[in-house]
């Protein structure tokens, strides 16, 4: 009981509903709090649980909208009474005036034995036959008491009540109004000393510059009220991801690299060894634009068209000329190894050992389904060195996966077209108990080197969708989620790669 | 990347016939994953079947033969064999009138085949699986299969205006013209294209006159049709580039003859040079092709220590003979160029397993790339004022990309989903995008982005990159923001471009901005040092009703290229 602690506004709201039931509006008259604060007074009570909420429903009677003229102007018969007042009118006369208020208003002071319509001259004529000053119109008396609930009305305005309903003037409303009761438990409260207590709401600023908290006790608060979530600003999960491989990356000594996102077919294809027709080049997977790149380099042109013909010097190529035209055409990169064939074609030899990783957009001619998205992103890493073999590389892998949390891999033989070897890489995922497909590997075809690094120095190279760690890590099954989530889920969403 | 599927009980029986130890379906399974091929066993209407994925640098493995070749010679079973043709006087007469529509054919025959139902299967499977990879949807090159029995020696291939060509396609009991074939019959109509502009269509046909086929369209109904009574096939494969063609046939016929068939050549007879350029020689070449491999090279490029007594005994388990410092690559091989595949065949012979992973001295230092530590420091300020980041596609349809922006649409001309076929010129598609998505959501909403829009080269003022120059396409970083709200207007989007900058001690001014996406008189283009940066302003209600959005937005986009 005594961990329940009140505001002063709860208290000044509580005191006044012990005993008989109130509506918001009531407690906000009788205390002098805003209809706001006493609502959310009266809530927090009832939240307590300290009083009892009852909604009632009463019914209204007011005046119809059209009619809320007869207020200031007066009803159509209290009019003609003033008039008639004066000097009798004719029944054309009275027409003139009122248009379609006329009929009713000469009806009502009918009933009320008020008037009579003689005729004089051929002429029709409305006279008052009483005395002026004893004729009360008490449809009009009621009107100026509206709004007023239906259970209140009582004697004479009952009949005006039931003139005005047949005269279609005024109209039924049922509101609806929730009453609070102090239960037994707010009895009790109310007696504790901790309830009279004197207690103080805020420390201001004035308390601590004159001293004054010191003689002061603050309200103790309900610390179990819930609370909304704060709005925040917070990065996207794939930066999230970007920063944590990004970190991961830079401690083993790779360095960043950056390019861009068009590539001609040449870099982002030729200089990788894919022969011109190869299936991977055609519409249905990858992105072409109609435009093409003004300038390739004549010298690495020339390289990798004689690699592409003939081969390394003992072995052998394509057999197949670039068309110029084909490797100019521009494309949305299909994968980051662009960038790392840009890297090696402008490295300078005598800085090796190298290494390198980008973390970038690629595309895919992909329609966008649960599986697959038709842009996303790619990390890839390169070493660059002499000596370096396969060894290496699953040296390299086993050190990565690691550090992504997958202290058990396994290599398989794999093809791609610009590694040999190529090796792709399975994680062991505890939590699946199952061996999962995570990335491909391999060492730079001496046919990829060769051109862009003058001799066929081996580069380790090794890939990964990032969307596809992002699905796994974060136990994502519909990959649009990651592009395409809730507001709630882009704020709140908690982060299981820790 | 092609599948095939074998019955387990058969690959398991042609695996351990003549074998002193016999291989159980699991280890079958996991020596074949070893391989390098990806497999599954699957149970299948109560059979029980491999299920395995092919590269497609091995399109030697595309049959139950292929694969068991490929197995037995891995386990140690057999030892590479050489594949020779016998002495024949079959000829082929290759007329001029093919040169300009589809010069080269390469020919062979095999006899003495003993088909099962099993074993005609697994030759069309072949046969398709072949055309569909290696020879690019019959473009490269078609094959065609012909029993022997029906055809008089010797066969001309040439071509004919395709009126005059006239004979029954495969599945149809009823003479055809070429034009009709290719109009009317469905494999006709699927490959028209392969001919399209071509006045004359290429044929086989034979002493007798009749037509064997019409490369690369379809055989004939009449001779172009092997049965389980078929003991002796003629074998073609037509197309551009003999060497390649040459291949294929070679694939083709080793798998025939480890069927149980044997191999006759054929004499092929050229106006013009072919093979090697040769105009007269026999067909099919199955000399096993030479490379000289330094073995020390190879041996460095895999890192394991093996003497090269062992290398040569890994390598004769991958088919390949090493002898005197020369690899002899079997002539269903097409995927071996130089010693970096050599280093691939041992590896996969020596196990990737088997290879312990070993880290290099290698002194490197790390270094983050500046323009991603400019996104991380962007992307940082915006956080701090309360921002949400959000992530959208860089692909756009057409109309948002007029709408949201006055730059020329850069279009992907092959888009399969036309929602996106337009690189995004703009960050306020993205930020409307996302906008939408949430606008049954809370509001206030404020939001950020940081990426790439792609703008013509002409219409980009900001500096250049080389690439963007040699592209004639400018990939600037943009940070686009959006708050929506009905409190949030020109003002508050002020806030915070002002407070950024004055983070990156940078201070703007404002001009005016006309322009149809903005309401008039609430639009400013931001000025950084008497160059524009960006824009900010109250959206107007046009492009936000666009959207389906009921609440007013401002936008902010700045070119992170200028202020770096």
């Amino acid at each position: 009981m005594s961990n329940i602690s009140l505001s002063r506004n709860e208290k000044k709201a509580l005191l006044r509903i012990l005993d008989k039931a109130k509506s918001i509006e009531e407690i906000s008259k009788e205390t002098g709090l805003s209809i706001d604060q006493a609502r959310s007074a009266l809530e927090r009570l009832y939240a307590k649980g300290l009083v009892e909420k009852k909604i009632k429903e009463t019914t209204i009677v007011k005046l119809k909208k059209e009619n809320q003229e007869y207020r200031k102007i007066g009803l159509p018969e209290k009019r003609l009474l003033e008039l008639l007042k004066e000097k009798p009118l004719s029944i054309k006369e009275i027409n003139k005036l009122f248009g379609r208020e006329a009929t009713p208003a000469i009806g009502a002071l009918k009933r009320k034995a008020a008037i009579e319509i003689i005729e004089e001259g051929g002429i029709k004529k409305v006279k008052i036959i009483r005395n002026p000053e004893e004729i009360r119109i008490i449809e009009q008396e009621f009107i100026e008491k509206l709004p007023i609930e239906l259970e209140k009305i009582k004697d004479l305005d009952l009949l005006a009540y039931k003139n005005l309903e047949k005269r279609k003037i005024i109209e039924l409303e049922t509101r609806k109004e929730y009453y609070y009761l102090g239960n037994k438990k707010a009895k009790r409260i109310v007696e504790t000393e901790e309830f009279n207590k004197e207690y103080e709401e805020k420390l201001t600023p004035e308390m601590l510059r004159y001293g004054t908290w010191r003689n002061k006790e603050f309200r103790p608060y309900e610390i179990h009220s819930p609370v909304k979530k704060a709005r925040v600003g917070r990065h996207h999960l794939l930066r999230v991801f970007i920063r944590k491989i990004r970190e991961i990356l830079l401690s083993l000594g790779f360095e960043e690299m950056q390019g861009p996102i068009i590539n001609p077919e040449f870099w982002n294809f030729d200089a990788l060894f894919v022969p011109q027709d190869h299936p991977a080049r055609e519409m249905q997977d990858t992105f072409y634009l109609d435009m093409y790149t003004s300038n390739i380099d004549e010298a690495i042109f020339k390289k990798v068209d004689k690699m592409h013909r003939k081969g390394l010097g003992k072995g052998k190529g394509w057999g197949i000329p670039l068309d110029k035209d084909k490797s100019r055409r521009l494309l949305p990169r299909t994968h980051t190894t662009v960038l790392s064939a840009r890297t090696l074609n402008k490295l300078d030899l005598s800085t090796l050992p190298r290494k390198f990783f980008a973390i970038g957009r690629v595309y895919r001619n992909e329609s966008l389904d649960w599986k697959h998205l038709f842009d996303l992103h790619q990390i890839e890493g390169i070493v660059v060195g002499e000596n370096l073999s396969l060894k290496h590389l699953i040296g390299y892998l086993k050190e990565i996966y690691k550090k992504l949390g997958y202290d058990k891999i396994k290599v398989k033989p794999s093809f791609f077209p610009f590694t040999e070897p190529s090796a792709e890489v399975y994680v062991y995922v505890k939590e699946k108990d199952q061996w999962i497909e995570l990335g491909g590997s391999g060492i730079l075809r001496p046919e990829v080197t060769k051109p862009l690094l003058g001799k066929p120095i081996p580069v380790l190279a090794w890939g990964l969708g990032l969307e596809r760690i992002i699905m796994l890590k974060e136990g994502i099954r519909d990959i649009r989620k990651i592009y395409e989530p809730e507001l709630g889920e882009a704020m709140y969403r908690e982060i299981k790669w820790q | 990347m092609a599948i095939i599927e074998i019955n387990s009980a058969e690959l398991v029986g042609m695996i351990n016939k003549n074998s002193k130890k016999k291989y159980s379906k699991k280890e079958i399974l996991d020596k074949l994953n070893e391989l390098g091929v990806d497999v599954e066993l699957e149970i299948r209407e109560g059979e029980e079947i491999f299920i395995i994925e092919v590269f497609p640098n091995r399109p030697d493995l595309l049959s139950k033969h292929g694969i068991a070749r490929a197995l037995r010679l891995f386990l140690g079973t057999d030892k590479p064999k050489t594949y020779r043709a016998r002495k024949s006087n079959y000829r082929i007469i290759i007329d001029e009138s093919v040169r300009n529509v589809r010069p080269f054919t390469a020919c062979a025959v095999v006899k003495g085949l003993r088909l099962s139902n099993e074993d005609i299967r697994d030759i069309i499977i072949l046969q398709e699986k072949l055309h569909q990879t290696l020879c690019r949807n019959r473009r490269k090159a078609a094959i065609g299969i012909y029993p022997m029995e029906k055809i008089k020696w010797p066969i001309t291939y040439k071509a004919l205006k395709p009126e005059k060509i006239r004979f029954k396609p495969l599945g149809i009991n009823k003479e055809m013209n070429g034009i009709e074939i290719l109009e009317m019959h469905p494999t006709g109509q699927e490959y028209a294209g392969l001919l399209e502009g071509k006045n004359k269509y290429p044929i086989f046909i034979d002493a007798k006159n009749n037509i064997l086929s019409m490369p690369p369209i379809i055989n004939s109904e009449d001779t172009g049709k092997i049965t389980e009574e078929t003991r002796d096939v003629f074998i073609e494969v037509s197309g551009f580039d003999p060497e390649f063609l040459n291949k294929v046939l070679s694939i083709i016929v080793t798998s025939l003859i480890d069927m149980g068939g044997i191999l006759y050549e054929v004499e092929m007879n050229y106006p013009y040079s072919a093979l090697k350029g040769k105009k007269k020689y026999k067909s099919p070449d199955l000399t096993m092709e030479k490379l000289v491999i330094d073995l020390r090279e190879v041996k460095k490029l895999v890192g394991v220590g093996i003497s090269e007594r062992e290398a040569v005994r890994l390598l004769e388990r991958m088919g390949i003979i090493y002898r005197n410092k020369i690899a002899y690559i079997p002539p269903y091989r097409i995927d071996i160029f130089s010693h970096a595949d050599i280093a691939e065949e041992i590896a996969i012979s020596y196990g990737y397993s088997n290879i312990e992973g070993e880290l290099p001295e290698l002194a490197t230092i790390g270094a983050m790339d500046n323009k991603h530590r400019i996104i991380e420091m962007i992307s940082d300020i915006c956080i701090g004022m309360g921002l949400l980041e959000v992530k959208n596609y860089s692909l756009i349809n057409r109309e948002e990309a007029l709408r949201t922006s006055k730059k020329r649409p850069i279009r992907i001309i092959n888009a399969k989903n036309s929602n996106y076929n337009t690189l995004r010129p703009s960050l306020l598609a993205s930020i409307l995008n996302t906008l939408k998505r949430w606008m049954h959501e809370e509001y206030p909403q404020r939001i950020f982005e940081i990426g790439e829009v792609f703008i013509r080269k002409e219409e980009y003022d900001g500096p250049m990159k080389d690439e963007w120059i040699e592209n004639n396409i400018a990939e600037p970083l943009m940070l686009g923001i959006g708050i929506a709200g009905s409190n949030e207007d020109f003002s508050r989007a002020k806030i915070i471009v002002e407070t950024m900058l004055g983070i990156l001690g940078k201070k703007a001014e404002y001009k005016p901005l006309k322009d149809k996406r903005f309401i008039n008189g609430r639009a400013a283009r931001i000025i950084l040092n008497g160059k524009d940066i960006g824009i900010i302003g109250e959206l107007h209600p046009e492009i936000i009703e666009y959207y389906g959005l009921e609440m007013p937005i401002s936008f902010i986009e700045i070119d992170l290229e200028k202020i770096i």
